[in-house]
């Protein structure tokens, strides 16, 4: 019996696909987010924000994720950007081959801007390389504010947190100051942003976040 | 959740590598894995198990190896396995090393007759 070494990624199909969507991306000038968070925490309702922002200030499309309909392609549309939908049937996440599959459509053309949202799912999503420029790990007051701390791969993955539905917060147990600090327990680095999609509190500073990406690139 | 596209890709890994060492059978692969993968080995197992019957893995060992999270410095590349996150880079002092990408799941030996 022999045993022969190797130091080998199981995903490394995955990652090679990501580094062929990032080198693209990047030499079309393409800043790409892949937000992730469980389902309702208002992922499509940020990416709506997000295009009512871009309208006539950058060229922005979206990919949508999820296992069947395509309900949040047709609402970020409605917000007035471009937006194809991903169905995953069964799986529970994107991967990087979904996303290259999509680079050349016309929707994608001459954009500096791409808003992925990933599959309603904490777990399996953050595993997976989209060749995105940054993950951004959204939760809501309506979740517990222990999740940094149940889900770590995620927010550890994550360059920034966005806590959602701040119009909620005198109506639930959430308190930020502990979400935030559970946060940096476990990653750190990770810069966080809370903000309501309902009423728009907040989303200057999401804004910013990604101007200030954009001119970094 | 995610254990059987897992699996999958480690099936058609281990394939490749099956056919490599003919006539030599593969009988163990040996996977390492850290707490911030999200696969549940019994999962992937089920799922390996499932995609190698009737193939050269029919009888293929998964060998598991539990590993702390890897982190990189984003300044010097120094990498470093670490239960906690670490708060600076033991050789440069650059703030915040991070979790190295999608790097949870390694293919650390395989083992053949």
């Amino acid at each position: 019996m022999a045993r022969i070494a190797y130091q080998e990624k199981v995903l490394s199909k995955n990652d090679e696909l990501a580094a062929e969507v990032r080198e693209r991306l990047a030499s079309r000038g393409v800043f790409a987010l892949n937000l992730i968070s469980g389902p309702g925490a208002g992922k499509t309702s940020l990416v709506e924000r997000t295009a009512a922002w871009a309208s006539g200030r950058l060229r922005a499309a979206a990919l949508s994720g999820d296992q069947a309909t395509d309900n949040d392609a047709k609402r970020i549309r409605s917000a007035g950007i471009p937006a194809l939908q991903i169905t995953t049937g069964n799986e529970c996440h994107l991967n990087a081959g979904r996303v290259l599959d999509l680079l050349d459509a016309p929707e994608l053309d001459d954009i500096r801007l791409l808003l992925i949202e990933n599959v309603g799912n904490l777990i399996c999503p953050a595993a997976y390389d989209l060749g995105e420029a940054a993950k951004v790990a959204v939760l809501s007051v309506a979740e517990g504010d222990d999740k940094p701390l149940k889900y770590p791969a995620l927010f550890q993955r994550a360059e920034l947190m966005v806590i959602n539905k701040l119009d909620l917060l005198d109506r639930t147990d959430f308190r930020l100051d502990r979400a935030i600090a559970n946060a940096r327990e476990v990653a750190p680095h990770l810069d966080v942003l809370s903000l309501s999609c309902r009423t728009g509190e907040g989303l200057e500073g999401w804004y910013r976040w990604i101007d200030d990406r954009l001119g970094r690139m | 959740m995610h254990e059987l596209t897992v699996a999958a890709s480690l099936c058609e890994w281990a394939l490749g590598r099956a056919r490599e060492v003919e006539p030599r059978r593969l009988l163990a692969i040996e996977l390492e894995r850290d707490p911030l993968s999200g696969l549940n080995p019994d999962a992937l197992e089920f799922g390996f198990r499932a995609m190698a019957a009737e193939t050269e893995l029919a009888e293929t060992r998964l060998e598991w190896v539990s590993v702390d999270p890897s982190y990189a410095c984003r300044r010097c590349g120094r990498s470093e396995r670490a239960a906690v996150p670490p708060r600076s880079c033991r050789t440069c002092g650059e703030a915040f090393p991070r979790l190295r990408r999608d790097d949870s799941l390694r293919i650390r030996s395989i083992e053949v007759d």
